[in-house]
């Protein structure tokens, strides 16, 4: 697994980690009350927050312990190959990612602007957005990965 | 997802020719990771013609020694 495929893999598994949390803070009230009493903004802003420093903090621990890994299993010089080493398959690869989970979020962004046309309440429109930004990201990723193991 | 590539290549023959080069050393000569190699070897990946005229100068053989393109499989 190359240090970019370790990168994104923790990248997925902290994002699902993440919208997991907020499904658990908002999921539950959607029984209870009205979507426009529903409070959401304040686990949607952490959830933002937190997914970003806590991908930050992931993608540093990882780097750090795959650059003693590899130092103990082949040397200092493997670490020297490896790391910071973004080839033409790997930038290859980001943007096949990237492109796929962009489409996703624009087709977030239509729905977004349909759900705003009808009227629906901000709940929906916010969720939306959120879940489609999610979403991309999560494809983007999971596209990666596949391309790393399979026909890139 | 892209379809595997049908172009085919002797860079496993040409290490072996050349003492045995690891995928790591290959990868060193011509800048990129040894998994990107691996995957250029195994027809996973078609590198960029910068990339497969680096690879054949390491080998210092002609391009067409290093990888092949099969037109009449139709």
């Amino acid at each position: 697994m190359s240090f970019y495929e370790r990168i994104n893999t923790a990248g997925l598994v902290t994002s699902l980690l993440v919208l997991a949390w907020y499904a658990m803070q908002v999921v539950p009230q959607m029984g209870e009350m009205p979507v426009a009493e529903i409070a959401y903004t304040r686990p949607m802003i952490y959830a933002v927050v937190v997914g970003v420093i806590l991908s930050i903090i992931t993608a540093i621990l990882v780097s750090v312990g795959s650059a003693i890994w590899l130092t103990v299993k082949e040397g200092k010089d493997a670490v020297d190959a490896e790391f910071g080493n973004e080839d033409e398959r790997d930038k290859h690869i980001g943007r096949l990612g990237d492109a796929m989970g962009g489409h996703l979020l624009s087709v977030a962004v239509i729905g977004a602007l349909v759900l705003i046309w009808m009227e629906y309440d901000t709940f929906w429109v916010a969720n939306c957005l959120f879940i489609g930004a999610w979403s991309s990201a999560a494809l983007g990723t999971v596209i990666k990965l596949f391309a790393y193991r399979g026909a890139v | 997802m892209s379809k595997p590539t049908k172009i085919t290549n002797d860079i496993r023959r040409l290490r072996f020719d050349a003492d045995e080069m690891t995928q790591a050393e290959l990868a060193k000569r011509i800048g990129v990771t040894r998994q990107t190699v691996l995957a250029i070897e195994q027809g996973r990946y078609s590198p960029s013609l910068e990339v497969a005229f680096k690879i054949a100068s390491v080998f210092k053989v002609p391009l067409e020694q290093v990888f092949q393109y099969p037109l009449n499989d139709e």
